[in-house]
């Protein structure tokens, strides 16, 4: 059973195999929020172990105050962006005024062949979404976080969080209905 | 016309009201119904994970930078000492160097004290209260 205040404990104590269950713990966490946020995806396990060293580097300055998962998620969300603006070259920004008027274009020839599978052809979808998006699609749907702590982890209003996971979430299923209604036909 | 719109629809899947007993229109429970199949969807894990012995690679990349430090201390210490008991050995024997020293000590002891305290609250606070910038 993980017992994460012993782990920390070990670690602080240079315990280097107790970092490494530690890792082993939160790597799936890790992954998933990089492979969704950054666009190149050869560079995300390069980013995951960056993001661990930064967490064995600050684990110190954990208190035990929130959730250790909503911690390594700050760490991961704030890494990521950093990357982003340094190497994907993307113009960040928090709260992108367009971001309200995303709409999906049409379909390019490789959504067409995507779209034999449902699940696959919603991942590309949501590949295609803002960043914002995309990002709380991933915080609450597959690593299971509450608003508060997807706040926690973004710094965004909660207000804001739930405005982007609604529209995300109204935008993929007006996708959807259109996909399964030509499938029937 | 539609009760319920798109953001009570999500709420009702939110809260995981209504698995049992559905009390929606015909045009709401379809809404319904492709919010719960997109909601399926977007829970699922990716079967893309990171290679197995990703941990390890982590711990020996600690290890190597934890060791590039140590030695890169240590071999500024090499280069520093040598030079520094130099200095130090020729000073040793020029007493009027070693009254001039503590001279200037006394002399300035209230803000040496001063200097050293703030060093150490100000390290203080910073692990405590400072937040980390990642």
């Amino acid at each position: 059973m993980f017992n994460e205040k012993e782990i920390v404990h070990r670690i602080l104590k240079s315990d280097l195999y107790a970092f490494e269950v530690l890792v082993k713990q939160y790597e799936n966490l890790v992954f998933t929020i990089l492979n969704r946020m950054l666009k190149n995806k050869e560079d995300v396990e390069d980013i995951c172990q960056e993001v661990f060293i930064k967490v064995h580097k600050n684990i110190k300055t954990f208190q035990f105050q929130s959730k250790f998962s909503t911690w390594i998620a700050q760490i991961t969300y704030h890494t990521a962006i950093n990357y982003i603006k340094k190497k994907e070259k993307e113009r960040f920004q928090v709260y992108p005024k367009e971001i309200d008027h995303f709409y999906f274009t049409s379909d390019n020839p490789e959504a067409l062949t995507i779209k034999n599978n449902v699940t696959d052809y919603v991942n590309q979808l949501i590949e295609q979404l803002p960043l914002q998006y995309k990002t709380v699609i991933t915080l609450y749907h597959i690593n299971e976080f509450s608003y508060q702590e997807i706040e926690e982890i973004t710094q965004l209003p909660e207000g804001t969080v739930k405005g982007y996971l609604f529209r995300a979430r109204k935008l993929l299923k007006e996708k959807l209905e259109q996909y399964l209604k030509n499938e029937i036909r | 016309m539609k009760k319920w719109s798109d953001a009570e629809i999500q709420s009702l899947l939110e809260d995981e009201i209504l698995k049992n007993n559905p009390v929606l229109d015909h045009d709401e429970l379809e809404d319904y119904k492709m919010y719960q199949q997109l909601f399926d969807i977007v829970g699922t894990k990716p079967i893309a994970t990171l290679p197995g012995g990703f941990a390890k690679k982590v711990v020996h990349q600690i290890q190597y930078r934890q060791n590039r430090a140590n030695n890169v201390l240590f071999y500024s210490l090499i280069g520093i000492l040598p030079l520094l008991g130099m200095v130090v050995v020729e000073h040793l024997f020029d007493a009027a160097f070693l009254v001039g020293l503590i001279q200037t000590i006394l002399k300035f002891k209230a803000m040496v004290t001063f200097c050293v305290v703030s060093f150490f609250i100000i390290q203080y606070f910073d692990k405590r209260y400072i937040r980390v910038v990642w």
